[in-house]
């Protein structure tokens, strides 16, 4: 089973149900993927506008909403120059019947 | 860190709830569980569109309607604190007992050199009984 561990004390990206977008650095987790973000900022990507960028701090994000947790690579990330770009938003997850 | 634990560690410190429905909830947290259902003091609460406030001097949240939670920074700093605290103390108990003479012989009265006497006295090993000086167990 894979778990989060060796996130822990990154930066990560986190998509959360609501189709938001947050990185910060993974202080931790548990079994339900409750997730705490230091520093978060939620990153809005709009096709029109330059991206925004809200800086949030300490966040613990509930197991339920978080989507996805990813691990940022650091050179590939300094390399993109965030303002410039656009996108389509994202949706909300759906839940599908059981 | 477990984020329930950072959840402990925030009690008394004011915090912002954003519920499932988008509503927003602004207080002090009084206390959680591990369901992370929450019970918050001098709580405003606006809807999902910003447009309406209620006060409420007190109200409870059940854990399974919580998006997310912001906490203030320092929250973060004083549970390493705590956890750190709480490492040392297991430290400090687990260790045996050191340092001069282990006082908790019986009246077989030995103590360095040899020890003759096997079965009487205090011979524990591990568990923190020690005999220091000896060649004996």
């Amino acid at each position: 089973m894979s778990a989060l561990a060796p996130y822990v004390g990154k930066a990560v990206v986190v998509i959360t149900s609501d189709g938001r977008l947050f990185t910060g650095i993974l202080q931790g987790y548990d079994q339900t993927t409750n997730i705490i973000l230091e520093s978060a900022k939620e990153r809005v990507i709009t096709p029109d506008a330059p991206t925004e960028v809200l800086d949030l701090g300490l966040y613990l994000l509930r197991g339920e909403s978080v989507a996805l947790c990813g691990l940022v690579d650091d050179e590939i990330d300094s390399q993109i120059e965030w303002d410039k770009v656009r996108g389509l938003r994202l949706g909300e997850t759906k839940k599908l019947g059981r | 860190m477990l984020p329930l634990t950072l959840l402990n560690t925030s009690q008394g410190h004011p915090m912002l709830v954003e519920l499932k429905s988008g509503e927003t909830l602004n207080g002090h947290l009084v206390n959680c569980d591990a369901w992370m259902n929450l019970t918050l003091k001098e709580v405003v609460q606006t809807n999902s569109d910003g447009t309406r406030f209620f006060r409420l001097p007190e109200c409870y949240v059940r854990g399974n309607n919580i998006k997310y939670l912001r906490v203030p920074d320092e929250v973060l700093d004083i549970a390493r604190e705590k956890n750190q605290q709480q490492r040392e103390e297991q430290r400090k108990s687990n260790q045996p007992q050191r340092g001069g003479y282990n006082r908790q012989y019986s009246s077989s009265g030995q103590r360095g050199g040899y020890n003759r006497n096997r079965g009487g006295g205090n011979f524990g090993r591990g568990g923190g009984q020690f005999q220091r000086g000896g060649r004996g167990y």
